[in-house]
C-alpha cells in the first residue's frame, strides 16, 4: 500500500513533466526579434522602408572603401589585409561581404514592394508615398550592382550580365518618378533623385539624349544621400580615416590637389610636429575631410553630377564649349573657379574625367566611371585600369552556394 | 577596513549557530560516537573524511585534528564506516548506549584507488565509484590545498586526463578556456555544464573586455579554498542523465558543509608577487621592445619608400625610470571560514577577499565573496540544504590584444606605433631624427570589468524508508557583468574620449527532482531504479552603448557624450525540460548493469520536432572481489564500459526566419534581414562508447586508471551557406553533419616510498585525443576564421594555409597551401609529485603539457612586415641590399615586406610548464593554540619549455573570436600582442582553530 502510494508519487511527477512538455514553457522569448510574417501588417510599411534605406545604405558604406582603394581614390597605408586589391586584383573571395551587402539592399527593396503591395488597394498604391521611396531605393540597389560587379546573379539563379540592374533600375526609378509624381509634393526628392538616377543608367546603357533629357529636372543643389548615422549604421570612411589612420589620399591622383574643396584632405601631424603615418607605421597621412564623423551621409545623386552628366553628353557631341559651360557651372557652385575652354578634345576628355572624380569622389561612382572610360576608345579612353580588375568578380560564397554558377 | 567589516558579519553570522549548543541537542534515547580518523602507517589525522552510519543516513566528517563527533545516534549496535579518498575504507560494529559517549577510532590505510569512494552521477544518491561504468575523474581538495591555486579554474588546470585548461591571457583577472575531450561540435558552445552542489550555474566563458580582449569564465568564482571536491563528467557515456546540453561534459564542485561539533575556524593569508617573464622572442634582446631603455636596440627598419633599409631610431620619454614597463604586482588574498553544528543543524561560512596587482601600471584584479551552506535535519528522514554565496570582482586591465590602444601592440611596434607625439613637452629633449613615442599614455585608458556572481540553491533530501530517497532542489544562479573601456577626453589618440559600456545579465532558474528506489531481489541481486526530472530557464541579456566626442573632462556618462551609439540589445529566455529513468542491477555487488534513458524538450528545437530520447547502457565488473583473485598484491581491479547519447541544443533563434530591429534615416526604425531560420533544426546527437579499467597494486601504492573512448557526433549542426543573392546572408544551420572524436586517457598515481618519515608520491596523466570532420552535406568544408577550417574527413579543426617546405635551406621559399595543424591540443600530460618529510615538510610540485598544436603568431607577423621585429633585422637589411647569402626560406618568408602570410607565422604552441612547486611547512601547532597550522612558499608558472616564438601559446585574443562560427576560442585561437602569463610567488599561512 505505501508503495503504491511512492510510485504513484513517481508516475504523478513524469507526467507533470509531459503536461509541462506539452505547453509553451519551450516558446523562446525574444524581445526585439521580429518574425517575418510580423512585417505583413500594414504599421509595419513605414519601417519596411526604413529597412530598405537601412540596408541600400550599408551597401553604400560597405562598397566605399573598397572602390576607394581599386579607384584610386585613396591609397592603403593601413594595417587591414585588403589582400591584392589596392594593387588592382580583386578575387572571389575578397568581396563576401560586399557581395552579400549589395545582394540583401536589392532583395530587402524588391521583396519590400511586393510586400507592401499586399497592404495596400491598388489605388492607394499607385500613390503611395512609401511605395515611391521603395521603388527609389531599389532603384539604387540596382545601379550600385550594375556599377560595380563584372557580372550579376539574382534569387540564386545564373551569371547575367551587369547592364540587366542597368534595365531594371530604369524600371524602378520610372516607377518611382509616377508614383512620387501622384503622391504629391511631399515626394518631389524622390523624384528628382529618380530622374537622377535614370539619367545616369540611361547613358550607361547609350542612351545619352535622355539621359540629358532627366538630368535636366535635376536642380544644380539637389542632393539626395544614403543616410548613415552617428547612433547606428556609421560612415565606415569617417572611422577607418579619422579613428584610425587605415586610408591616406597620399600618392593618389586627388592627393595632388590639397585646395580642391570637393575632394578636401588634410596633412596630419603629431604633437611634436612631425607628419604622422598610416597605421602600417610608413605612410604619410593625408586625411580625407569629406566624411569627418560617423553620421556623415554619402550622397547617391547630386545636382552637380547631373551637369557633369550632361558636360559628358556634350562631349560625345564634340561641343567643348558647350560641355565647359557646364563644368564650370558644377565648379563654380562649389566654390571653384572657371576652368578656360581646352583648345583639344583630348584635353576636355582629360579635365572631365578629374572634375567627375573630383565632384563624386568617395562616393562609390570611381571604379564604374573608369571601368566605362576604360572601355572607350579615342579621347574618352581613360587608362587607369590598364592591368586592373574593372569590377567585382562574383563572390566566393555565391559561386559556392549557387548550383547555378559553373 | 572593509575587509574587518567582512569578517566581522561572516563571524557574527556564524556564532548564531555556534550557540546552538550541539551537545544540549541529544535526545535522552541517543548517544554519540566520538573519535579519530588517522593513517594507519603513521598516525597522522585524517581530516575530511566520511564517518557514516548507512543504515542509519546519518554521518559527519573529520575536522583537521582528524577528529569527529557523531551525535543523536539511536542506542543500538551500528556498523560505522569511514572513508576518504586515497584511502581504503574501513567499517566497524559500536554499540552505541543512550546517554553515554562511545569512543570509536579509525586508522585507514591508503589505497591510491578505492572503489568505496562516492561520486555523483545525476540520480537522487551518491554512487559507489565501483558501481559506475564510466571514468569519473574526482579531484579533492588535498590534490590542490598545498598549491598555488585561486579559484576553480586553476584547481584543475593540468590534473585531469582530457581536460584541457588554457589560461588565455596574463592578465589578473582573466578567465581561461576549458575543453573535455576535445571538440564534439562546431558552431555550439563545449563550455562544460557547471555543477555547484547540485544546481547548475551559467557556464559560458564572457565576451571579452572590448579593450582589454580578455574575458572570465564562472569557474573562477568559485574559491579554491571553499571546494571539498571537483568531479568531472567527461563524455556522452557519462552525462546521459544530464541531457540535451550536456555533450561537452559537465563539471561537478561541492563545497565543503558543516560538520557536527565545536565550530572550526579556518583562516589563510597569501602574499606574494606576480613577476614578469621573459616576452617574445629569445633572439629579440629588446624583449619586444619592453625593456625600453635599451638604446642601441630600439629601432625599426625602413621597409619600403625612398629611406628603405633605414634604421628608424626611437625613445619614449615615458619609459619607466628602471628602463622596463613591468614591475611585480603585489597580491593578497585572505579567506576565513566557519563550520560546526549539532547533530540536526549544520553550517559552513567562509568569505574571502583577494587583491592582485599586475606587472603592469594599473592592472588590478580585486574579489571577494561569501559563502553559506547550512543543514538542517529536522527528522531522520529529511533533510533541508541551503547554500548561498555571492563573488564580486572587480578588474582593471590594461589594453591588451587586437586593440590600437593595447599596451603589446603599441610598445612592441617600436616606432611604428599608434602612440607618438606625446603632449606638451613629452618629445622636447627627443632628437628630431628619432622618433618620439609616448606608451605610457596607453594606461591613461580606464577598462573595467565588474562582475557580481549570486548563487542560491535549496535542497531537500526525504528518505521516508530506506529503500526509497527522494532530492529536491531549486537554484538560482544570478550573474552579472558590466564592462566599460574609457579612453578620457584628452587621450592621446582620441583626443574627444570615447566611452564603452557593456552589460551583460544571465539568470537560470533550476527545479530538480530525483529519485531512488533500491531493492533486493533474489538473493543476490539488488535492483536501484531511478527516475527524475528537471527544468531549467535561462534569461540573457546583453545591450552595448557606445559614447564619444566629450565636451571636455570628467567621468563620462551615456548623457555627456555628443555621439551616442546604442549597438545592441539581445535578449531572450530559452527552457530545457526532461525526465530520465534508469535500471541499475547489482550481483553480488561486483557487477553493476545500468541502463537509462534520458527525455529532454527544448525552446530552441524546431516545432515538429518534439521531445529528444537519449540512451544508455553500461556495466562494471569489479573482478578483484572474487575469492581467486590475488588481492594479496594486486588489491583492486575494475573494468568497465558504457554507451550512452547526450546531445547539444542549437542556439535560442536557429529555427525562426526573422527580421532584425535597426534605425535607419532620421533614427526611425527599421527592419533589415536576421535570421534565414531552420523550422526543421534539432539537437546535435553525440552517442560515445567507453571502455576502461580502475587497479590498485602492491598494498594501495600504485593505481592506474585507464579509458578508452569513441564518440561520434550525428546531425552535428553545421552552418550551410546559401546564395547571397537570396537576400539573407546569415548561413542556415542545419543537422547534416557527422564528427568523431577519440582517444585514451590514462592515470597512475604511485606511492614511490612509504616510511614512517618520508613518503614521496607522484601522479602522472596522459592523454591523446583525435577529432575528425565525416560528412557535412552539402558543405565539403566550413570556414571558422582566422585560417581554420573544418573539413571532411580531416581532423578538426585546423589552420589551413601557407607553409614552407624549405625552411632552413638558402634559397627562396617553396611555399605550398596546405594543412598547418591542430588549433587544440590534442596531447596531454601531467606530472606531479608530492614529498612529506617527518611529517612537517611536503613539496609538492606540477608540471603540465599541451602539445600538438598551432598558434598564430600575429605579434611576430605584423612586427616583422612593419619592420619592427628584431630577429628578422638581419634577413630584411640583407634582403634590401640585394644580398640573399645566409638569409633561410624560413627568413625570406617571415621577413618579407611584401609577400607576407600568417601561415609562415602559424607555429607549433606544444608547451610544457612548471605549473607550480610549493613547499609546506606544519608548524607545530601548540605554538599558536590551533588545531594545526602551515606556511607555505610557492610559485606558479615558473618555468615553461616551447619553441613558439610569442609571447604565449595559451593566450589568445577572445574578441577576436566572438563573431566567427563557433563559440568563443573554439575554433582559431591567435596571440595577437596578448600579454603573457607571470610568475607567481607566494607565501601561505593557514591556521585552523
Amino acid at each position: 500500500m505505501k508503495m503504491t502510494r511512492y510510485r504513484n508519487g513517481a508516475v504523478l511527477a513524469l507526467s507533470l513533466l509531459f503536461a509541462l512538455s506539452a505547453c509553451d514553457i519551450f516558446d523562446v522569448e525574444s524581445p526585439g526579434r521580429i518574425a517575418d510574417d510580423d512585417l505583413n501588417d500594414p504599421d509595419a510599411a513605414p519601417g519596411i522602408v526604413t529597412g530598405m534605406s537601412y540596408d541600400v545604405a550599408g551597401a553604400t558604406n560597405s562598397l566605399n572603401d573598397l572602390t576607394a582603394l581599386a579607384a584610386g581614390e585613396l591609397f592603403h597605408g593601413g594595417s587591414y589585409d585588403w589582400a591584392d586589391i589596392p594593387r588592382g586584383v580583386i578575387l572571389p573571395e575578397n568581396v563576401n561581404g560586399t557581395w552579400g551587402s549589395l545582394m540583401q539592399a536589392r532583395y530587402v527593396t524588391s521583396s519590400g514592394v511586393v510586400r507592401l503591395q499586399g497592404m495596400f488597394t491598388p489605388e492607394e498604391f499607385a500613390r503611395q508615398p512609401l511605395v515611391a521611396r521603395a521603388y527609389l531605393l531599389g532603384g539604387f540597389a540596382n545601379r550600385m550592382i550594375g556599377e560595380n560587379v563584372c557580372e550579376s546573379v539574382a534569387e540564386g539563379g545564373g551569371a547575367q550580365p551587369n547592364t540587366v540592374e542597368f534595365e531594371n533600375g530604369i524600371a524602378a526609378f520610372t516607377n518611382a518618378i509616377q508614383t512620387g509624381t501622384a503622391a504629391g509634393s511631399g515626394s518631389a526628392d524622390v523624384v528628382n533623385a529618380a530622374y537622377a538616377g535614370r539619367a545616369s543608367l540611361k547613358a550607361w546603357m547609350g542612351d545619352w539624349a535622355g539621359a540629358v533629357a532627366d538630368a535636366q529636372q535635376v536642380p544644380i543643389g539637389f542632393v539626395y544621400e544614403a543616410a548613415l548615422m552617428t547612433d547606428g549604421l556609421s560612415n565606415t570612411l569617417a572611422y577607418e580615416t579619422h579613428d584610425r589612420f587605415e586610408y591616406t589620399a597620399f600618392d593618389t591622383e586627388f592627393g595632388e590637389h590639397p585646395n580642391d574643396s570637393r575632394a578636401p584632405w588634410d596633412t596630419v601631424f603629431y604633437e611634436d610636429g612631425s607628419i604622422a603615418t598610416g597605421a602600417n607605421g610608413q605612410t604619410p597621412m593625408f586625411q580625407q575631410q569629406k566624411y569627418i564623423g560617423g553620421g556623415a551621409n554619402i550622397p547617391l545623386v547630386k545636382g552637380t553630377e547631373m551637369l557633369i552628366l550632361r558636360a559628358e553628353a556634350a562631349l560625345r557631341n564634340n561641343d567643348i564649349p558647350g560641355a565647359f559651360g557646364l563644368i564650370n557651372q558644377a565648379r563654380a557652385h562649389d566654390g571653384m573657379s572657371d576652368l578656360p575652354i581646352p583648345g583639344s578634345l583630348a584635353e576636355a576628355w582629360t579635365t572631365l574625367h578629374f572634375e567627375r572624380g573630383a565632384i563624386t569622389w568617395l562616393e562609390n561612382r570611381r571604379f564604374w566611371d573608369l571601368r566605362r572610360w576604360f572601355a572607350e576608345s579615342g579621347p574618352a579612353h581613360h587608362d587607369f585600369l590598364a592591368g586592373r580588375d574593372g569590377c567585382l568578380p562574383i563572390s566566393e560564397e555565391e559561386v559556392n552556394s549557387n548550383p547555378n554558377i559553373p | 577596513m572593509r575587509v574587518t567589516r567582512l569578517f566581522s558579519l561572516l563571524g557574527g553570522g556564524a556564532l548564531l549557530f555556534v550557540a546552538n549548543d550541539p551537545v544540549g541537542a541529544q535526545a535522552a534515547n541517543t548517544g554519540r560516537i566520538e573519535g579519530t580518523v588517522t593513517e594507519s602507517r603513521n598516525g597522522t589525522p585524517v581530516s575530511n573524511a566520511t564517518v557514516h552510519i548507512a543504515a542509519l543516513g546519518i554521518g559527519t566528517q573529520t575536522n583537521d585534528a582528524g577528529a569527529f563527533t557523531m551525535l543523536n545516534v539511536p542506542a543500538g549496535t551500528h556498523v560505522v564506516q569511514a572513508r576518504r579518498i586515497g584511502f581504503a575504507s574501513m567499517s566497524d560494529t559500536v554499540t552505541v548506549v543512550a546517554g553515554q559517549t562511545v569512543q570509536q577510532n579509525f586508522a585507514l590505510g591508503e589505497a591510491v584507488i578505492s572503489l568505496d569512494q562516492v561520486v555523483v552521477t545525476g540520480t537522487a544518491i551518491a554512487t559507489r565509484a565501483k558501481e559506475v561504468p564510466v571514468s569519473t575523474a574526482v579531484l579533492n581538495a588535498e590534490a590542490f590545498e598545498r598549491a598555488p591555486v585561486a579559484d576553480a579554474q586553476q584547481a584543475i588546470s593540468g590534473r585531469i586526463p582530457s581536460v584541457t585548461v588554457l589560461a588565455n591571457s596574463g592578465q589578473p583577472g582573466a578567465g581561461g578556456t576549458i575543453k573535455i575531450r576535445g571538440t564534439n561540435t562546431i558552431t555550439q558552445n563545449t563550455d562544460p555544464l557547471i555543477y555547484v552542489d547540485g544546481v547548475r550555474i551559467f557556464n559560458e566563458t564572457t565576451r571579452g573586455n572590448w579593450g582589454s580582449r580578455t574575458g572570465t569564465n564562472p569557474l573562477q568564482d568559485i574559491n579554491a579554498n571553499d571546494i571539498e571536491r571537483v568531479e568531472i563528467v567527461k563524455g556522452a557515456a557519462a552525462t546521459t542523465l544530464y541531457g540535451t546540453e550536456a555533450s561537452g561534459g559537465v563539471i561537478q564542485i561541492f563545497t565543503k558543509r558543516g560538520l557536527a561539533g565545536a565550530p572550526q575556524w579556518d583562516f589563510s593569508a597569501t602574499s606574494g608577487y606576480n613577476v614578469s617573464d621573459r616576452w617574445g622572442d629569445p633572439d629579440d634582446p629588446t624583449e619586444a621592445f619592453t625593456q625600453c631603455d635599451n638604446v642601441s636596440e630600439m629601432y625599426g627598419l625602413r621597409l619600403s619608400g625612398s629611406n628603405k633599409g633605414q634604421r628608424l631610431y626611437f625613445q619614449d620619454p615615458t619609459c619607466p625610470s628602471d628602463g622596463n614597463w613591468t614591475d611585480p604586482g603585489l597580491l593578497q588574498q585572505y579567506n576565513l571560514a566557519v563550520r560546526g553544528g549539532s547533530q540536526n543543524v549544520t553550517y559552513f561560512v567562509s568569505g574571502n577577499f583577494g587583491d592582485v596587482d599586475g606587472i603592469l601600471p594599473t592592472q588590478n584584479s580585486k574579489d571577494g565573496g561569501f559563502r553559506g551552506n547550512f543543514a538542517f535535519l529536522p527528522l531522520d528522514a529529511l533533510q533541508f540544504q541551503l547554500q548561498t554565496s555571492y563573488t564580486r570582482r572587480d578588474t582593471r586591465w590594461v589594453g591588451d590584444g587586437n586593440n590600437a590602444e593595447g599596451f603589446l601592440l603599441n610598445v612592441g611596434r617600436g616606432p611604428f606605433n599608434y602612440m607618438k607625439g606625446g603632449k606638451g613637452e613629452d618629445c622636447a629633449n627627443v632628437a628630431a631624427d628619432v622618433t618620439c613615442v609616448t606608451n605610457g599614455y596607453v594606461f591613461d585608458q580606464d577598462l573595467l570589468t565588474k562582475t557580481d556572481h549570486f548563487l542560491s540553491g535549496f535542497t531537500v533530501n526525504y528518505t521516508p524508508i530506506p529503500n526509497l530517497s527522494n532530492r529536491f532542489a531549486v537554484g538560482w544562479d544570478i550573474v552579472d557583468i558590466q564592462n566599460v573601456t574609457n579612453l578620457p577626453f584628452g587621450f592621446l589618440t582620441l583626443d574627444d574620449g570615447y566611452f564603452w559600456d557593456e552589460n551583460t545579465e544571465h539568470s537560470k532558474l533550476s527545479l530538480d527532482y530525483a529519485g531512488t528506489w533500491q531493492q533486493g531481489l533474489l538473493q543476490n541481486f539488488q535492483s536501484t531504479f531511478s527516475w527524475g526530472g528537471q527544468l531549467f530557464r535561462d534569461r540573457h541579456r546583453w545591450t552595448e552603448i557606445d559614447v564619444q566626442k566629450f565636451a571636455g573632462p570628467g567621468e563620462p556618462t551615456i548623457s555627456t557624450g555628443a555621439e551616442l551609439t546604442y549597438r545592441e540589445e539581445v535578449a531572450n529566455a530559452i527552457t530545457t525540460a526532461g525526465f530520465f529513468l534508469q535500471e541499475q542491477l547489482a550481483w553480488r555487488d561486483r557487477l553493476f548493469v545500468t541502463a537509462g534513458l534520458r527525455v529532454d524538450g527544448h525552446s530552441a528545437f524546431g516545432d515538429d520536432f518534439g521531445l529528444q530520447k537519449y540512451p544508455k547502457i553500461g556495466a562494471a565488473y569489479v573482478l578483484s572481489d572474487h575469492d581467486f583473485w590475488p588481492s594479496s598484491w594486486f588489491e583492486t581491479f575494475k573494468i568497465r564500459a558504457a554507451m550512452g547519447e547526450s546531445g547539444k541544443a542549437p542556439g535560442a533563434f536557429d529555427k525562426l526566419r526573422t527580421w532584425s530591429p535597426v534605425t535607419g534615416d532620421e533614427n526611425q526604425p527599421g527592419f533589415t534581414p536576421g535570421n534565414v531560420g531552420n523550422p526543421d533544426i534539432g539537437p546535435e546527437r553525440t552517442r560515445e562508447i567507453e571502455g576502461g579499467f580502475d587497479a590498485s597494486f602492491l598494498q594501495g601504492r600504485l593505481g592506474v586508471e585507464f579509458t578508452a573512448y569513441q564518440a561520434k557526433t550525428s546531425d552535428a549542426l553545421v552552418p550551410v551557406t546559401l546564395p547571397p543573392s537570396n537576400g539573407f546572408l546569415q548561413s542556415r544551420l542545419s543537422n547534416i553533419g557527422e564528427l568523431e572524436t577519440s582517444g585514451y586517457e590514462a592515470m597512475l598515481t604511485a606511492a614511490v616510498l612509504r616510511t614512517s618519515n618520508l613518503e614521496w608520491t607522484v601522479r602522472g596523466t596522459y592523454s591523446k585525443l583525435k577529432s575528425k570532420a565525416g560528412d557535412l552535406g552539402e558543405e565539403n568544408e566550413v570556414y571558422t576564421g582566422l585560417n581554420s577550417y573544418i573539413k571532411e574527413n580531416q581532423e578538426f579543426p585546423t589552420y589551413w594555409g601557407l607553409k614552407i617546405l624549405n625552411p632552413n635551406e638558402f634559397a627562396d621559399p617553396e611555399v605550398v597551401d596546405t594543412l598547418l595543424g591542430n588549433v587544440n591540443p590534442d596531447q596531454l600530460w601531467g606530472l606531479g609529485t608530492t614529498v612529506s618529510l617527518f611529517n612537517r615538510f611536503t613539496l609538492d610540485a606540477l608540471i603540465e603539457h599541451q602539445g600538438g598544436f598551432m598558434v598564430q603568431n600575429y605579434t611576430g607577423y605584423q612586427n616583422a612586415r612593419r619592420g619592427a621585429w628584431h630577429p628578422c633585422y638581419g634577413a630584411q637589411e640583407k634582403m634590401i641590399a640585394g644580398d640573399l647569402s645566409g638569409v633561410t626560406a624560413q627568413q625570406r618568408g617571415q621577413c618579407s615586406a611584401s609577400d607576407y602570410d600568417i601561415g609562415f607565422w602559424t607555429e607549433p604552441g606544444d608547451f610544457t610548464k612548471l605549473r607550480y612547486v610549493s613547499l609546506t611547512y606544519r608548524l607545530p601547532a601548540r605554538f599558536l593554540r590551533a588545531n594545526s597550522a602551515s606556511i607555505t612558499l610557492s610559485g606558479r608558472n615558473l618555468f615553461t619549455w616551447t619553441d613558439y616564438h610569442g609571447g604565449d601559446p595559451e593566450v589568445q585574443d577572445v574578441v577576436d573570436q566572438a563573431d566567427l562560427v563557433g563559440f568563443n576560442g573554439q575554433f582559431g585561437r591567435r596571440d595577437y600582442y596578448q600579454i603573457p602569463q607571470s610568475k607567481v610567488f607566494t607565501i601561505a599561512l593557514k591556521l585552523s582553530y
